[in-house]
Formats: C-alpha cells, structure tokens, sequence
C-alpha cells in the first residue's frame, strides 16, 4: 500500500514537471504563446509559427532561444520582434559562427562571442555574399572548412532576412496604416495607370505614380523573399486537399489585383502593428485569428496547437534528467537505505519509461507516422527499445543491472536525440524514397531494436568489467548472471537486426530491383549481424569465455554505432564543418572509450578466498 | 576416412574465420566506398578470389581473401556442419532452418550476380520504347537500312571488342578486325599545325582526331567511353579503317558491295518484343520546396505477341514486372518531360525472400526452443 503510494507520487511529480503550464505575466506574453500557435506553411510542411522560429534560430544560431545583453527571449518572442520590428532585431547578437577565420574575415578576430548582429555585419555583406558565391561552385567534399563555414554563415543571414521580410516589408512602421494607405494609393491611381502617356500629369498625380511604384515594389520585394506563408485558402471542396497557402503579400498583391484581401491579411496586420508598438491589445488581436480559424479551419489550427505544445513539453528533454535521477537513486541503493532506494529507482525509472512511451505515442499522433522517420527520432526509439528491453530483464533476474542499464541506455540516448534535434526541424517531411509508412513501421522499428539490443547487451558487459574492478569476489558470484544476460541479449539482437536487415532488403528490392546492393547502410546493419552471428560461434567452439563475450559485447557498442552514425559520415571528410563535424568527434571519442573499457578486462582478477569470505 | 573429412569441413573454426572474413570484408568495403563506386567495389571485395593491391601499375600483390573464397568455404562448412552435427534432427530444426537457408542465399546470391542484368530505360513523354540500354556494356553495330520495313543490327559486345581479335560474322561481307581497343578514352580535336604524321589513315571523321586514353572510372554516376580503332577486311584485303567511339555522335558508315552499312559504339541495347509508351511523368514537390515528395510514370504496355495493351502506373516502390523484368522508377529529366526506369532482370528474384524467411524462423524457434530449455534448468 505504501509502496503504491510513493510510486503514485512519483508518477504525479513526473507529469508535473513534464507537463507544468506556463504561467504567462502580462497579456502581451499570453498573446505571443498564442501567436505561436498558429498554423503556417513552411518549408514544405504545415507547423506553428512557433515551430518556425524554433528552426529558423537553430539554423542561424543553434540554440532555441535568444539570450542578448538586455534580455531573454523564446523563439517565438524573437520571431515576433523579427517581423514585426526589424530594426530592434538586427540589432541583437543573433548570428552565429565560431570559425576563426571567418570571424577574422569579418573583423572579430579576438573577439570572445561567437554572435554578431546584423547591424554589424552589414558593411561586410556584399563581401560575404561574393565568397559565398565561389565557395558554393566547388564540390561539397573539396570545400575548405573556411568555405564551408563561409556558406554556412551566408545561409544564416540570408534565412534572417528573408524572416524579416515574410510578412511586411521590413522598413514599413504601421502595418494597418500600410495597408490604408495602399487602398488610397489604389484607389487614387487607378485612373491613370491605363494612360498611354504621362504628358500633362499635375505633380499631385505623378506624386501617387511614384507612391503606387514604391508600395507596389515593396510588396513585390516581400513576396519574392518570403519562406513563410501564412494564409491558407480553401480552393477546393475537399478539406484535406483543397488548401492553398500563401504569404501575407499574396494577399496584397490581390489588393493590387483589384481582388478581396484575404481576411487574415488585415488580423495579421493588426496584429503585428500592436506587437510593434508594444501594445496589450496584442492579446485581442491574436485572439481574432484564433477565432477567425476556429471558424474557418478549425482542423488545422487544432494540429499546430498541439504540434507547438509537444515543442513547448519538450518532453524527452526533460526526461534525460529524471533518467539520470533515477541512475543516481539506484546507485544510492548500493550504500545506504538498500530497499527503499532501490523500490524508488524501480519506480521512477519504469515510470519514466511510461512517459517515453508516451512522448512517442505523442509525437506519432502529431506527425502521423510510425515512431522512427529520421535519426533525431530513431536516438528516441533505440533508447526507448532499449530501456524496454533492460526492464525486461531486472524483471526476470531481478539483480539491479537491467534498471542500472536501462538508467544509463535511456539517458545517453535522449542526450544524443537532444543534441541530433539541434539540426532543425524534428519532424520534417520524409523524401520520396522513404516516404512509406509501411517499410517505415516494420523494417525501420526492427532494424532500430537490434541496435538497442545491442547496445543493451554491451553496456549490461561494460557494467560487468567495473563491477569486476571494484568487487571481484561479488562479480565472480554473478558472473553466471551477466553471462546469461548477454548471451540472452545477443540472440534477440541477432534476431532483430537479422530480420530488420532482410526488410531493408525487400524495400530494396521493392524500390529499386535489388535485394542487397552493398551500400553503406545496407552494409551497417548486415556488419551487426555477422558481429552477433560471430559472438555465438566464437562461444561455441569455445574461442571465448566469459571475458571474451564481454569484450565482444562492448566491441559491438562500436559496431552499431558505426552503422548508426559512421556510414552517414562516411561522404564528408576531413573538411566538414559544423554538426556532423562535432558528431564525428563525439563518435571517435565514443569508440576510443569502449576499446579502453575492453582493455580493462585484461586486467587479471582472481577472487581469492579471502574476498568470497569476506 | 569420409567422416573424417566432414567432421573437418564442419569445424566451427572454419565458420568462425568466414564469419571474421566477412566482417573484414564488408567493413573495408564500406569505407573503401568513399572513393569508389558500388559497382567497383562489389567486383573488387565480393565477385574475386582475391584483394588485389596495386602499389605501382603494373604489380599487383593479393593481400587479402576475397568474397568468393570466403563464400565457398563457408557453403562447404555450411553443409558438413549440417550432415555431422545432423541439424535435420526435429530437436535442431530452428538452426537447421537457419544454415540451409543461409545456404540458400550464399549460393543465390552468387547466381543472381551472375545471372543478372541491369539496364535503364529512358522515355520521353510521348515517345514509345522498345529497348533499354546498358549503363556499363557497349556494342559495335553494323546497321543495314535497306530494308525499308525494319533495320537489320549485327551487334558485337565489348568482351569481344576487348580481345582485340578479328572478327567475322555470316551477315556481315566483311570480317572486322579490331586494331586498338581503349576502355576508356577522350577525344580531341587534330590542330592542323600540328606535324604528327597520320600512321593509319582513318576514314570519316576518324582522321580528325586523337584520341587520349584515360584511367577506367571508380564512380557509379560515371560512364566508361570505350573507344576502338577498327579495320574492316574482305579476304584479308583492307577496305578502310575507321575510328568508333562512345565519345562519337557524328553518323559513320561504310559502303561496300553496293549496301550500306552505319557504324557505331554505342551502349549495348536489349530489345524486349513489347513497348512502353510514356504518357505522363509526374514530380511531386512538398509545396514551397524542392524537396521530392513522389516521382510516378504513367505508361501504355504494349505488348501484341501476348495481345495485353493496358495503362500501367510506376511510381515509387511500385514497380511493373512484366514477362521476367521489373520496371522501376529510377531517375527523371529534361525539366520533368523524360523518365528514366530501372530494368532488372533477374531469374532469381524471389530466392532472397525464400531464404530469409527460412532463417529467420529458424532464428525465431531455436531461441524459442533454448529459452524452454533455460526455463527448464531454472525449475
């Protein structure tokens, strides 16, 4: 009964943290979370705004939001005064770049911060743009880090810009007032656009040609840079396909078309006009566009709400820590308050594996596809498989190393799944190859388990190698234990990657005519069967014994995790710049420190007799 | 004496250094994938006896089991281990599932290389197609156009081009004898200043040029032009000698005995006795983006020797199979207008399925079986 209790407990405290609303102060700020709610069409995909400037500031900044002298800001806090008060915003050290040269190319060489604002790199731009220019003709794989990062740094201010300039223009200071004005222009104009001559024109008309050329440019301006479009129109009956999108200067340019202005157009422009000035009626006037799509497309503002809830839980985030919390619990057990301790750890850390689920089930739901569609989710799903799988075993040997492993597997995963995430958009769209739900449910979950059963089974042996370290008698007593535990999970990872191997094959030959074509990936999964296929032979004739399937165990952490990252890096060489730089080094130290942890198991202990009695 | 050879044929060592030498080998070949083409490299690792290293040309040194040494010794192991250990008994059945289906795909596997072949077929929109071509083969074809209903090809593969003999075809009023032979070469235009004095006169456009022999490409995306230098005789008498050329667009042809005949290198081509006609390419993109969201084909199969005429649509992971070839779509061009398939043919396809199946249960209820057998102990 007690123990139920302390486990509801834990299970409460859990959700709290996870799922604690946000307390906004002032209703301007109510009215920016709602503002980031709203359903746009982005790089191909439908998402909040918030989802936007999440993405936008990772590829500029790689962070997700926005720390300056003066203050902090979230994503959607920076995107709003990105559009709606430009200059405000080239003012705050956004860009990133921690090149050296590239930071010396624009005259910081000594300068700490990696961050500039565009107002500083302003008188540079025309020189960044050039460099740019030449570095983006050579081959990806020849380019100097110099070049890579000089591109790299280009694509970020150029994706500013075009933020800046997606809905108005970005000089403009009162959005409704614009559009006022370009109704009077219009209006005023429209006599005489049709004139074959200007002969005869009094100042006062050539005056409103010159105002019409000016507005009509900048709309012209906005809507060939825009990279978000934020007013969907129904054109045809069907719901689901019938929605157009287009920017908020579509809609003008409709204005200029003598057509209707889309509605949302003039809420938007409300909108940010009170967002420039700072204004509380901020609150109300997203308000208007909520209700204007609980009218109209209810549906689609219903999927990007909780699209930008699931991005505001950032569930797996947070779940890294209670992982570690739990690790820590359990190593607590071994030196005071056994019992207790060690019920805690078993319930927090299940209890964490239920909100793993969940967050899967979740991100399902909101993406409405199998768990795994890209690596960042595939970290998720080999941690979750993984924990699973390690559960299962404190389940059936109850010893503390299957809730030990499934700590650590849980929280090493979501740490990589948090640092993939850094790469942009988590739930992007799938390219056409992949685009199958059914190969994506079957082949790509199985091939995912076998990793996680291989790396369950390596971390179960590196538990084993300092648990023989530090207690040599107590290992020896187990040593029957992690053997059975490793031999065990070798066969299912043998059996997983083996069947999800085969899958990939038939989507192969599905695809394109081949069953097996001995391409890096292809050859990734199969080097983890034939690893775990070696493991049971070497067993069997006797090659190794208990130390033996350890080592091996460990040495397959690397083999998976050349299959997983490796063959992704093989393209790049040595002149990569950015992310998959950083991952290879954190892939290389990885490898390092498991053939280290073998190396360890050379270390010769025998279990004298005065250990066992002790 | 014969159970002695086979207890040694099933020893685990033998399986245990295949295994290694398969891991070794699929490592190596993977990396080695930076800088070389997958076609390449499956030659070099998997179809050869031998890892070959080249440290100057010229010498080659082995320094390295290949995939057929490794694949065969592992087929014999395979099948000794199944007669000593007698796997076939009931209480086995999981691991003998797995090793004969094991067997099965080592064996197929190696077939199928043999036996298939892959070629592309491109199709503009409207445009009706007959024959796919390989991306890798090349023929020389002697075209006689007479005939106003039909042309007649005699075509002569690369393999034989490559052995630089004479060749002589019943078809044919003249023998051919190949002189030079390049696998791959580029071609340049003869400066006019330049004093090199034409050792074998060319006839057509032939007598214009150089040609510079290049290194055979490493990479996938790029196409070897084979290049030759050929003499065409009638008893022993030469008639001309003409200079042909995947590199070569201009028409050539030879006039002899009152027929002409074209001439030309070009990439070998396989006629099926059936069309496809392209009525459509579509190129989805996710909107806003370049990213491809879906490629499909809209093809008429027309096929009058088994009377079907029917609409066919080809689109990702869902290819045509049509009398023992597999239509895929594989590429695009020409601004969306043109369609590129991928043709397998391949007499075993379904083996891979079959003997997966196999193991993979075999897997399934040998740890089944063991768990029982671990659950057992424990009571």
């Amino acid at each position: 009964m007690k123990q139920k209790l302390i486990g509801l407990a834990i299970i409460g405290l859990i959700a709290l943290y996870l799922f604690k609303p946000t307390i906004h102060k002032t209703d301007f700020d109510k009215g920016v979370s709602l503002w980031g709610q709203l359903p746009v069409l982005h790089e191909g995909r439908i998402k909040p705004l918030d989802g936007v400037a999440r993405h936008s500031l990772l590829i500029i900044r790689s962070k997700q939001t926005l720390k300056t002298s003066q203050d902090k800001l979230s994503a959607s806090e920076w995107l709003l005064r990105v559009v709606s008060n430009p200059n405000q915003a080239d003012q705050d050290d956004l860009l990133m770049t921690n090149h050296p040269q590239v930071k010396d190319f624009l005259g910081y060489p000594k300068q700490k911060s990696h961050y500039f604002s565009y107002k500083t790199i302003t008188p540079k731009l025309a020189q960044i743009e050039e460099l740019a220019a030449k570095a983006a003709v050579i081959d990806s794989e020849e380019r100097s880090s110099f070049q890579a990062a000089i591109i790299q740094f280009y694509n970020s201010v150029m994706t500013y810009h075009k933020l800046k300039n997606s809905f108005f223009y970005e000089d403009i200071t009162n959005y409704t007032k614009f559009m006022k004005d370009l109704d009077k222009i219009l209006i005023k104009s429209e006599p005489l656009i049709n004139l074959k001559s200007f002969k005869g024109l009094s100042i006062d008309q050539k005056k409103t040609l010159l105002d019409l050329n000016r507005v009509v440019s900048k709309v012209r301006y906005t809507n060939s840079v825009s990279i978000v479009n934020v007013i969907p129109r129904q054109v045809s009956a069907n719901v689901n396909v019938g929605i157009e999108w287009g920017s908020i200067s579509d809609g003008l340019t409709d204005r200029i078309a003598n057509k209707p202005v889309p509605k949302l157009t003039t809420l938007y422009a409300a909108a940010l006009t009170s967002a420039q000035q700072q204004s509380p009626q901020f609150l109300a006037d997203v308000n208007n566009i909520h209700t204007y799509y609980n009218d109209t497309f209810p549906k689609l503002l219903k999927q990007s709400k909780q699209e930008a809830m699931f991005y505001d839980w950032d569930m797996f985030y947070k779940l890294v820590v209670i992982y570690g919390f739990g690790i820590l619990l359990l190593i607590g057990s071994w030196l005071i308050w056994k019992k207790a301790l060690y019920s805690a750890a078993v319930w927090l850390i299940t209890a964490t594996f239920g909100f793993h689920s969940l967050g899967l089930i979740i991100r399902m739901l909101v993406q409405d596809r199998p768990p795994v569609t890209n690596l960042y989710s595939s970290a998720v799903f080999v941690g979750w498989g993984g924990v699973a799988l390690a559960l299962l075993l404190e389940r059936y040997f109850k010893n503390r190393l299957g809730l030990l492993v499934a700590g650590i597997v849980g929280f090493l995963t979501l740490i990589i799944a948090h640092h993939l995430s850094l790469q942009g958009d988590t739930l992007e769209n799938m390219r056409a190859v992949l685009d199958s739900n059914f190969w994506l449910s079957t082949h790509v979950i199985t091939i995912t388990l076998g990793y996680s059963g291989t790396y369950i089974a390596g971390f179960i042996a590196i538990v084993y190698t300092f648990h023989r370290l530090i207690n040599a008698a107590k290992a020896a007593v187990m040593e029957k234990e992690y053997y059975r535990m490793v031999f065990g999970t070798v066969c299912f990872a043998l059996l997983l990657s083996f069947i999800g191997t085969v899958l990939g094959g038939i989507w192969g030959d599905q695809s394109w005519g081949r069953f097996w074509g001995w391409d890096p990936k292809e050859n990734g999964a199969l080097l983890i069967v034939l690893w775990n296929a070696m493991i049971l032979h070497f067993r069997l004739s006797g090659w190794i014994q208990t130390r033996g399937l350890m080592g091996m165990a460990i040495l397959g952490n690397i083999v998976t995790s050349f299959s997983w990252f490796g063959v992704n890096m093989l393209g790049i060489g040595l002149h990569s710049y950015g992310f998959m730089e950083q991952a290879f080094f954190w892939l290389i130290l990885f490898i390092i420190s498991q053939l280290m942890i073998v190396s360890l198991l050379g270390i010769p202990k025998k279990a004298t007799d005065n250990d066992i009695k002790a | 004496m014969i159970k002695k050879i086979i207890q040694r044929c099933a020893s685990l060592t033998i399986s245990n250094i295949c295994l290694s030498g398969f891991f070794v080998l699929v490592f190596w070949s993977t990396m080695s994938q930076t800088k070389k083409g997958i076609f390449i490299v499956q030659k070099e690792f998997f179809q050869s006896f031998f890892i070959w290293w080249a440290p100057v040309e010229g010498i080659k040194i082995p320094i390295f089991i290949g995939g057929l040494i490794f694949g065969g010794l592992l087929v014999i192991n395979l099948i000794a281990s199944i007669i000593y250990h007698r796997l076939y008994k009931f209480k086995k059945w999981g691991l003998f599932l797995v090793h004969v289906g094991l067997l099965m795909l080592l064996l197929g596997g190696w077939l199928s290389s043999l036996l298939t072949t892959e070629t592309q077929m491109k199709i503009k929109e409207g445009q009706t197609q007959f024959y796919s071509e390989s991306s890798r083969a090349a023929e020389l074809v002697f075209i006689d156009r007479s005939n106003p209903a039909h042309d007649r090809v005699i075509s002569i593969p690369d393999t034989l081009l490559a052995k630089q003999g004479t060749i002589t075809h019943p078809d044919l009023p003249f023998s051919v004898r190949i002189d030079h032979y390049y696998l791959n070469a580029q071609l340049t235009m003869r400066q006019f200043t330049e004093k090199n004095i034409q050792t074998e006169p060319l006839q057509g456009v032939g007598s214009r040029l150089i040609v510079n022999p290049l290194k055979p490409v490493v990479k996938d995306e790029l196409m070897n032009l084979q290049t030759a230098k050929i003499t065409l005789l009638d008893q022993n008498q030469a008639i001309g000698s003409w200079l042909v050329s995947m590199a070569l667009n201009p028409r050539q042809s030879v006039t002899y005995k009152g027929k002409t005949y074209d001439l030309s290198l070009r990439q070998a081509r396989y006629y099926n006795p059936y069309s496809l006609t392209l009525t459509k390419f579509t190129h989805e993109r996710y909107p806003g983006t370049d990213i491809p969201k879906s490629f499909s084909s809209a093809v008429i199969l027309d096929d009058p020797e088994m009377g079907e005429n029917r609409n066919v649509l080809i689109y990702m992971n869902h290819p045509l199979r049509y009398r023992g070839k597999t239509f895929f779509q594989a590429s695009f061009g020409e601004n969306d207008t043109l369609t590129v398939f991928q043709v397998v043919e391949n007499p075993l396809w379904l083996e891979p399925y079959i003997s997966s199946i196999l193991i993979a249960f075999g897997l399934l209820l040998h740890f089944i079986i063991r768990l029982g057998q671990g659950a057992k102990k424990r009571v």
